[in-house]
């Protein structure tokens, strides 16, 4: 039944011949002995296939000791082989060239049709994320403070001091009294009268609250305050420094009674007063403060005596 | 012999052909005759058939004919070797079905 022209027996001649040539006359006796037995032609072809198969099983099982020596490298290498072996009339780079290209076909077909989706739908529902439960070690909160309890500062309001002033009269030696040629007795003219005005809360000009600064309050600050103040003859209010050689020429010194303990040094310049009133008080920033207040809030001087009265109460702090 | 008995991966296909061979251990059986008994692909069985001898489990030799004569090739004939009868014994009696009579 066997005839060389017959399909099966030629692939099995050519599968035979593949493999190692230590066993190809062997395998081709064996298998055409095997293929004689068969006379049906589907059965002839299904034993010519499996010989094929059969081959390169047996080609991999030749190499599998070279495999295991040589590593992955020399295991495709074998595959390479054994493939070559199949199919001897392409050479090994062919064939590799074709295995990855028939690879990368695979890959694109698979992806076309949609199977990665496929593939990574199991994946997607097999990753779950949990939350690892902190453990780290944590300090308890502190205890809770104490309630801030704000008091307001407690002021002690100075009772106004309404400071009992004498004014003496006027004893000026340059005003003498000029007697009458014709023997008529001239009363000299009266000396204007002094006008007092006294300070403190609520007493009107000059509010002392305004002259005496909160802060110095609040320290108890306590002193003896001379404030220089001047008037030129425009009626302007500026300060002399201490040192002004104008300053002890020539004038009056007015002194009051303790605790002003204030000295107040005024001249008259061009029929206008010009007065000074010299302060000493710590800290000498309450005394600038001072000074710039009786500045601001004094209002133009014509009668020295008036102003300095208004204006020395305010220093008043025990 | 002198070769060294070594192990063999046991499959489905390769019981099978054991099974074949332990049904008359004496007896010499080709290539077709295995297939038939049991019931295997020929890309299957010559693999297993050679591991096997390889192993030293069986034994084979070509058919003492002409092929002139006959009017065919000549067939290779295989055969259990004792220590491959001991185990394939031993691989069935693990299984707990012993040696099929």
């Amino acid at each position: 039944m066997t005839t060389h022209g017959d399909l099966a027996y030629r692939l099995i001649l050519r599968a035979a011949r593949s493999t190692l040539p230590t066993l190809a006359a062997r395998l081709e006796e064996e298998w055409l002995a095997d293929l004689a037995t068969r006379a049906d032609t589907l059965a002839r072809l299904r034993l010519a296939v499996g010989c094929w198969w059969a081959t390169g099983v047996i080609t991999r099982d030749c190499a599998m000791p070279q495999v295991a020596v040589s590593g992955i490298g020399g295991g495709v290498r074998a595959l390479l082989d054994g493939a070559h072996q199949g199919f001897p009339q392409l050479s090994r780079r062919t064939l590799a060239f074709l295995a990855i290209a028939g690879v990368h076909l695979l890959l694109i077909y698979g992806i076309t049709l949609g199977l990665g989706q496929h593939g990574a739908r199991p994946l997607t529902s097999q990753s779950q994320v949990s939350f690892i439960q902190e453990t780290a070690h944590r300090d308890p909160p502190p205890p809770p403070l104490h309630p801030l309890v704000l008091k307001r500062p407690t002021f002690h309001d100075l009772p106004p001091v309404v400071p009992e002033i004498r004014v003496a009269p006027d004893a000026d030696p340059g005003h003498e009294l000029q007697v009458p040629q014709n023997g008529e007795t001239r009363r000299p003219p009266a000396a204007p009268p002094a006008v007092v005005t006294p300070g403190g809360p609520g007493a009107g000009f000059p509010n002392t609250d305004d002259f005496y600064p909160v802060a110095a309050r609040r320290l108890g600050q306590t002193g003896t305050t001379i404030v220089r103040v001047c008037v030129d003859p425009r009626g302007r209010i500026g300060t002399l420094p201490a040192e002004h050689p104008g300053r002890r020429r020539r004038g009056f010194l007015l002194r009051l009674p303790d605790p002003l303990q204030a000295g107040v040094t005024g001249v008259w310049v061009g029929g206008k007063a010009k007065a000074t009133a010299m302060a000493t008080t710590p800290p000498s920033s309450v005394a600038k403060m001072r000074c710039s207040a009786v500045a601001s809030t004094m209002p133009v001087l014509s009668e020295i005596s008036s102003t300095m009265v208004a204006v020395i109460p305010a220093v008043t702090k025990t | 012999m002198g070769r060294q008995i070594r192990d063999v991966r046991m499959s489905l296909q390769t019981l099978r052909v054991l099974e074949a061979f332990l049904e008359d251990p004496t007896r010499e059986l080709a290539g077709a005759d295995v297939q038939k008994r049991g019931h295997l692909a020929s890309g299957m069985l010559y693999p297993i058939l050679m591991r096997l001898e390889t192993a030293c489990w069986l034994v084979s030799r070509w058919e003492a004919v002409d092929p002139a004569h006959v009017g065919r090739p000549r067939r290779r004939l295989y055969r259990l070797t004792p220590s491959g009868l001991a185990r394939a014994s031993g691989v069935f009696a693990s299984f707990g079905r012993g040696v099929p009579a």
